[in-house]
Formats: structure tokens, sequence, C-alpha cells
């Protein structure tokens, strides 16, 4: 098992340098360095800027020297410095507008992760366990909805249903008193209150995503030989379930909760773009609207490494769930 | 017979309900088995020998059910009729792995590959016994070892994919037996395996019965499997048995069509090994539609028109203990 740890674990450095490296092409994709174009807008607004100033931005982002010598500054600048430059169109640094944004973009995924998992992996068990009862009939048929809905359309028909009959507008996290308001008990109280709008709407598809897969991978395990070699034995129908069918079938579905790690990060993005949540996704995509490159080659690095980090996690998670997968042996003899 | 039976299984009918109809996997379906004898199920693949085992220790898959009939298991301080127990509760888990136990086909997929043989066998001594889990862990490493499991102190704590299709089918048997039950169904235990492992299972099961005096309910397609191990045999067609008796009286006496049917396609020394009882002419109808009267008459060489496709055969003892339902043998 240490030894498949520390496998897995040195097979992420050359992912993570590949991204850098994808990321950072994307950084200089669009023609004129950053700089340049942050001269001209501060141009157009009127502000002039002194010449040791752009020296030192210069300096700082190695701008005059040739590609590899700027991609070795962008990337020790982010390692040794947490430091991933600056978003021209915010005039900031890239860390700060991320530092905002990210604990609200974790609360929102935390939440939905929360209710996608208990509430889709036991309606899951008991729809397969009950199979052909009323109760799989109507969640199979949710489900199969909820899966078919995309988040941004729900989002849309839930503010629609506010807005027209109860005369409410769901938009943000906050009401308008508090936008700006320094948090506050008063301030957590309110964004409790309409935070369970973009959870139900981002868990919504989750759930619905659990209660298949768990219900399909469950009702495969049911029909093995084992779960009636169990029962043969004597065991009680609940701990059988447990210890058995059920353990084997979440297994698969540990796979994949390395991949919620990047969610977490940047939230549901369509969701929370119409309900104008201020959350990670919106601001990744007003970057890439406004070539704001720092800013979007960032969040792009940060939900890659993220992404690599949780299969990472998930594949360690599974071998120490899975025996067959720990010992290396993933066809069977 | 008398005293000795252990099980007695009367008018047995097992009936899946599916949207497509109705299946009779089991359909009036009487037999004994004896205290401490090899008692032998034989027939075609889909008759309904896995049904009637499951039925006893009522472990039917979903969908099927008991519509009739009484499965009376007698120990020394009286009978119980399984058939009436609930399928969950306690009183039938008690007797499940400890008083008859049972073996399967897929010694692939029998044991669950996320836990050690030697969890599963643990698993199910702490349940029927009072000993501790040291005690059981040491009970398990014996009952490897009796069952031919090279290392067993080792081998206790290796995953069932360690282990070749052989020596699951053994660590199966350790769990079967870890309870000294009163009886053991073996499923078609062998048919899985290399031939010269089923051979060493088939030696493996007579020894333990002999040593342990447990009775044991073989189910088979191979009629060569009944001449070597069983006492009584039972000939099954499409839910029915059709023949049963001694197996000497079946060997050397057969009477229904489809009993000397199956002698026939017995493999013989020199003679190119088909598939399965392939020397029966025809195929086996669909479970959903069976054929009117006897459900052999459309394969039958000795079929009597008028008669075999009007009125189901009766019962008849030909001679003590051998009985056979066939209009051949009278009943017309
Ligand atoms: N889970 C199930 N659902 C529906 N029908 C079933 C189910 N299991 C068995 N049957 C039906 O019951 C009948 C008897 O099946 P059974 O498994 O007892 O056959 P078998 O004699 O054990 O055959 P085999 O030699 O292939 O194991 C078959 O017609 C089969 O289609
Ligand atoms: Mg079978």
């Amino acid at each position: 098992m240490a030894g498949y740890v520390i496998r897995r674990f040195l097979s992420l450095i050359p992912l993570l340098f590949i991204l850098s490296i994808v990321v950072f092409i994307i950084i200089e994709l669009p023609p004129g360095d950053f700089l340049t174009v942050y001269i001209e807008q501060l141009k157009s607004s009127g502000v002039l800027i002194s010449e040791e100033e752009i020296a030192r931005l210069v300096k700082q982002y190695a701008l005059d020297k040739p590609l590899h010598i700027r991609y070795i500054t962008w990337i020790k600048n982010i390692i040794l410095h947490g430091d991933f430059g600056r978003s021209f169109r915010w005039n900031r640094p890239v860390v700060e507008l991320i530092k905002e944004r990210v604990a609200l973009s974790a609360v929102i995924s935390l939440f939905s992760i929360v209710f996608v998992w208990i509430i889709g992996v036991s309606i899951g068990i008991y729809s397969a366990v009950k199979q052909y009862s009323m109760f799989d009939y109507i969640f199979t048929f949710i489900g199969f909805i909820g899966v078919s809905i995309p988040g941004f359309l729900l989002a849309l028909l839930i503010i629609w249903f506010a807005y027209t009959k109860f005369d409410i507008y769901i938009s943000g996290l906050f009401s308008q008193q508090f936008v700006d308001a320094p948090w506050s008990l008063a301030k957590v109280l309110d964004m409790l209150k309409r935070i369970w709008v973009p959870v139900i709407i981002i868990a919504v598809s989750g759930i619905a995503g659990n209660i298949r897969t768990m219900r399909a991978n469950l009702l495969d395990e049911l029909r093995k030989q084992y779960v009636t070699v169990a029962r043969a034995k004597g065991l009680s129908e609940t701990r059988l379930l447990i210890k058995y069918p059920i353990r084997i079938a979440v297994n698969p579905m540990i796979s994949t909760i390395g991949w919620t790690l990047p969610a977490i990060f940047s939230g549901e993005s369509l969701a929370s773009i119409i309900l104008n949540l201020p959350t990670i996704g919106p601001l990744l995509m007003q970057a890439l609207l406004a070539q704001d490159m720092y800013l979007a080659g960032s969040l792009i690095l940060i939900m890659g490494a993220l992404t690599l980090v949780g299969t990472l996690i998930s594949d360690i998670l599974l071998a120490w769930a899975d025996p067959r997968i720990r010992y290396g042996n993933t066809g069977g003899k | 017979m008398g005293d000795n039976v252990l099980l007695e299984v009367k008018n047995l009918r097992t009936y899946f309900f599916l949207d497509e109809g109705v299946v009779k996997a089991v359909d009036g379906v009487n037999f004994k088995i004896e205290k401490g004898k090899t008692f032998g199920v034989v027939g075609e693949s889909g008759c309904g020998k896995s049904i009637t085992a499951q039925s006893i220790l009522r472990i039917l898959p979903p969908r099927g059910e008991i519509v009739e009939g009484e499965i009376i298991f007698y120990r020394d301080d009286g009978s119980v009729d399984l058939v009436k127990l609930d399928p969950k509760g306690q009183e039938i888990r008690d007797i499940r792995g400890k008083e008859v136990a049972m073996v399967f086909q897929e010694p692939m997929t029998a044991l669950a590959p996320v836990y050690t043989i030697g969890d599963q066998i643990i698993e199910a001594i702490l349940l029927h016994q009072n000993v501790t889990k040291e005690q059981a862990r040491k009970i398990a490493i014996d009952l490897l070892g009796r069952v031919g499991i090279p290392k067993p102190e080792e081998r206790v704590d290796a995953y069932p994919f360690e282990l070749s299709g052989g020596m699951r089918q053994r660590a199966m048997i350790a769990m079967a037996i870890s309870s000294n039950p009163s009886l053991l169904i073996a499923d078609e235990p062998t048919t899985a395996l290399d031939v010269t492992i089923q051979a060493q299972i088939l030696d493996l099961i007579k020894n333990l019965q002999k040593e342990m005096g447990m009775a044991t309910m073989l189910i088979t397609h191979n009629m060569g499997v009944i001449a070597e191990m069983a006492d009584d045999v039972a000939v099954m067609y499409l839910g029915k048995i059709v023949e049963s008796g001694p197996v000497n009286e079946i060997f050397y006496n057969p009477k229904h069509p489809y009993t000397v049917a199956l002698l026939k396609s017995i493999p013989k020394v020199g003679k190119k090994v088909k598939g399965r009882l392939e020397s029966i002419e025809g195929m086996v109808p669909d479970p959903y539609n069976l054929p009117t009267g006897c459900r052999f008459h459309p394969r039958c060489p000795s079929y009597v028109e008028g008669t075999c496709d009007k009125a189901e055969p009766p019962e008849i003892e030909i001679t003590t203990g051998h009985k056979v339902s066939c209009f051949l043998y009278g009943g017309r």
C-alpha cells in the first residue's frame, strides 16, 4: 500500500508539469503581453504609470526575457511566493480575488456535496433493495428527470417561479444591505437563508446521478453469488447488505469523490452565473471573456491541479477500499 | 427409511411471478433425504434443481415464491416445516449455515472479493458458535487444513482472487462445514472446475461426509457424478421429479424414457465427449409455455398420442423406493 501511494504521488509530478505548460501557453496566447494591455488600459482611463513602475513589473514577470525564462519566473513566483500574477481587469493580484471567493464556493459546494452523497446514496440503496416497489419507480423517474434537466435551466425555473408566485427576486447570496457589509453573525444568517437555493439547484443533478449510479451498482452486486452465500450463512439481511453488496457497490463511486475537489473550488459555474453568486465559476467566465489571462490561467491551473490531486485521493481511497486494486490485480485471475 | 429421514419435501411448488408470465420452476416435487446419506438430483439446465435447493434454505431470488408444499426438517427434538418460517426471521437464519449449509456452483463469485477468505469463514463460525474471535480464527485455520488447503495459517489471510478456482471451492466447503451441519447442499460444486480438480473436490466431499456423518444433497447434470457419489437419486425434468430411487435401481433398471436418455448420454471411455446431455433429441421447452400432459412428451421416443399429451402421468412405485411418473408403467 505504501509503495502504491508513493508511486502515485511521483506520477503526479510530470502531470502537474504538463498542466503548468498548457496553462502557460494559454496565458501567452493573446497577442501582446499583459503589461502592454495593462498600460493601454491605464492610459485610456487617464492614469499615467511611471517608468519605474513599468520597469519593476517587467522585471517581476521577466517580460523582456525569452519564453522559457518567462515560464520559469512565472512558475517560481507561484511556487515560492504564491504569486499568481495580476488581474488587469480588476487591477489586483489574482490571489486576492480568489481568496475572496473561494470560501463561498466551498461553502455552497460542501453543502451540496453532503446532500448529494447522503441523499443520493441512501435513496439509491433503498431503490435497489426494494426494486420494483412504488418507491423505486417514483425515484427512478425523479432521478431520470434530475439528470436530464441542466442546472442552469433549473436555476432559471426557480428564479422565475419565486418571482412570479412569491414576488421574490432570488439573486446573489446576500440581501442588499449585506452585499458590501463586513462579515458578521447577521450576514452569515442572511447567507444561510439564501444559500439553499443554489445548494438545491446544484445538488439536484448530483443527487439524481448518485441515485442512478448507486442503484445500478447495487442491483449488479445484489445479483452476485456471494450475496446468496452470505444469506445462506445465516446473516441477517441488514448486516449482510451493509457488509457485502453495499460496501462493494460504493467502491466505484469512491473514484468520483476526487473530482468533487475542483468542484468545491469552483462551485457549479452555470447555475452560479445565473443566480449571480460571488463564487469562482463566474469569475473564471468573466476572466475568459475579458482575456484577463493571468486570472483565467491561474484559475485553470488551480482547478487542473485540484483535479489531479483529487484523482490521486480517489485512487488511494479506492486502493484502500478494494484489495483487488491494492494488490495490483485489476482483471481477476 | 422411516426414522432415518432428515428432510422431507412434499408437493413443493416454487413459482416466479414475472412480467412475462409465471415460471413454474418447481412444480410439485416430493422427496426425502436420509440422515448421513447422499441424495443426488440430476437433470438438464433449467429444470429447477437450484430453485429446489434454494427453496429449502428459503433463499430464493426476488419474485420467486413457494406457493404450495411442505419442507419438513427433522431434528432430535422435533420437526419444523421450513415453508412456514419467515425467510428473514431468526429461526431460519439459525438453521442456515448451522444445520443446513450450502456450497455453490461458481467458486469464482461465491466469495466476496473485498474480504479475506478467513474473514468470511470466521464470520460464519461466530454467527453459529459461542467462541471468541481468536478461537474462531483457529477453527477456520483448522478447517482450511482439513479441506486440503496447503499452509492454512497463511491462506486464511488470502483474498479470494489470490486463490485458484479449486482452492476457492475448498474454502467454500470449509465455510459450509464450519458448524457441523446435518445436511450439506452442494449445488453443482464441480461444474465450473477442471476435470482433475472435479474429482478431488468430490472425493473431499465424500470423505468429509463420512467423517462428519452429514447428509448431502448433491445437485449435478452429470450422471457419472451421481454414479460415484449418490445413495438415492431423483431425476428432474422441467420442475418435476420424473423418476427416483436407489442409485442401483436407477442405473440398472431405469424406467422413464428421460432417465434412459440421460444414461445414454454419459460419456463412455474411448468415446468422444460431447456437450451436456447432448444425445437427447429436441430442445428444453419454453418455461412460460410448458407442454400439456407429460412435460417430456414432445421429446419422448415412446410418446403415445392422445395419452401423454392429455394428462399428467401419476407417480407409480415400481419396486420399494423406486418411483416413476410415466404412462408406460400404468395410470392410463
Ligand atoms: N431469478 C430468477 N428469476 C426468474 N426465473 C428464474 C430465476 N432463477 C431461476 N429461474 C427459472 O427457474 C427455472 C429453474 O431454474 P434453476 O436455476 O433451478 O435451474 P437448474 O436446474 O439449477 O439449472 P442449472 O443446471 O443451469 O443450474 C428456470 O426455468 C429458470 O428460468
Ligand atoms: Mg442450478
